[in-house]
């Protein structure tokens, strides 16, 4: 057998058991839809999987049924953040899955027996529980403000990590028209920011 | 406010957009942690509440519909029907309870007497500590309205709803300031007590276009 022969039949095509029944083209249409904030498709697949990735937690760690519930959900969104930022590929997800349901679990844990901050690694600050719904809660005001074209161009691009080209091919725009309505949304949010924080003070 | 402050001090546009990132994530991640827990509920049957305690209610309803059974069939099967729905309106109740965001904003302006106890009342509330919370707001010499709802809202949240419906009884006494919060806090309580016809009365409170209107309508039907 020639070496490249034997390259070809190592490189065995992952199955789709392995990725809960998807394709590789399900794979990526999936993958699309999460940018444009479709959530369809990954939520028939994954809560599909939560209650049996519950059992799995339950047994593996003996975990309490609440934790595990938090455990798993928390999973399923960093699943989707880290799809949209395109860093897991088509493979083993079945078994990538379970394992960061456990790292969750095992992150919430420790949680539980420190008190004080959380860090938001990608700016180096720290936040309490407490200020994050406070902001929540603000932004969701401010959010209520917004049209819905400023609503979808924002969710795509900071949510769905969509680029500003990719928006303006989809809406058949400008990149420089995108980029102007991008700050202009940007700019109304500010302005909730800013007459609500004066308000408070 | 860290990274709202910063969004609003900065003019460095890439600092700016990752704090904006940022934000939005955790916005949207509890949008969709809120919908998936109903979806999770109503699609799958899974719930963050234990299965045993879940057991435990239906076991609850199994003997009430063996004593039904002895008065007739005909009854045995109204029961059946009425019991099923009073566990989907409790279920329903729960979910809405919990996929709620509780955030205590800090003393209402103006007012300068923040006892200790209301402090720490404040901080144990927005922990999500409301065991604690409650003990510190009860322990309030001269409680505001303010303090009586959030004292409703921690006994809610810790499943102690006598105390809850008192504590709520005692807010509206004090005005109508709370008072579409009140309709839907009490009846969701009642209802958790396992007081359907009064939750009944107080969902029927809840007039189109107040708060959770819609909810209250999805309720009624279920119980």
């Amino acid at each position: 057998m020639s070496k490249s022969s034997l390259i070809a039949s190592l490189n065995v095509q992952p199955e789709p058991e392995k990725n809960f029944g998807l394709s590789p083209d399900d794979f990526q249409q999936m993958l699309e839809d999460l940018k444009r904030n479709d959530t369809a498709f990954f939520e028939r697949v994954f809560l599909k999987q939560f209650e049996e990735t519950m059992r799995y937690l339950k047994r593996e760690c003996g975990s309490a049924h609440d934790d595990a519930y938090d455990a798993v959900m928390d999973t399923m969104l960093e699943l989707r953040y880290r799809f949209v930022e395109g860093k897991l590929k088509y493979g083993n997800l079945r078994f990538l899955f379970t394992q960061m349901v456990k790292q969750s679990y095992f992150r919430q844990q420790k949680q539980f027996s420190t008190v004080g901050e959380e860090a938001i690694p990608d700016l180096g600050i720290t936040i309490s529980k407490e200020e994050r719904n406070e902001e929540i809660a603000l932004l969701t005001k401010a959010w209520a403000n917004l049209g819905e074209k400023c609503k979808s161009l924002l969710t795509w691009h900071f949510y769905g990590n969509m680029k500003l080209k990719e928006i303006a091919e989809q809406e058949d725009k400008t990149p420089i028209s995108i980029r102007k309505q991008k700050e202009r949304c940007l700019n109304k949010l500010k302005d909730f920011f800013s007459n609500h924080l004066n308000l408070k003070n | 406010m860290k990274r709202i402050d910063n969004i609003l001090s900065t003019d460095a546009s890439k600092l700016q957009d990752q704090l904006f990132k940022s934000i939005i994530k955790d916005k949207n991640d509890a949008e969709f942690r809120q919908k998936w827990i109903q979806v999770l509920y109503d699609k799958h049957g899974v719930s963050k509440k234990p299965a045993s305690k879940i057991k435990s209610i239906f076991g609850i309803h199994m003997i009430r519909m063996i004593a039904a059974a002895v008065i007739g069939i005909g009854l045995f099967a109204i029961a059946t029907i009425y019991l099923t729905n009073i566990n989907k309106a409790e279920h329903l109740a729960e979910a809405y309870i919990y996929e709620q965001v509780y955030i205590h904003p800090g003393s209402v302006k103006g007012v300068e007497d923040a006892t200790i106890n209301r402090i720490l009342a404040i901080k144990a509330f927005n922990n999500q500590d409301y065991k604690t919370a409650a003990q510190y707001f009860s322990a309030i010499d001269t409680p505001t309205q303010q303090d009586a709802y959030y004292n409703g809202l921690s006994f809610l949240l810790n499943k102690e709803y006598a105390e809850a419906l008192t504590q709520f009884a005692v807010v509206q006494e004090q005005g109508d300031r709370y008072q579409q919060e009140i309709n839907w806090y009490m009846a969701l309580t009642l209802l958790l007590d396992g007081q359907n016809t009064a939750a009944v009365k107080a969902l029927q409170k809840i007039k189109e276009g107040e708060w959770n209107y819609t909810e209250a309508q999805k309720l009624l039907k279920s119980i």
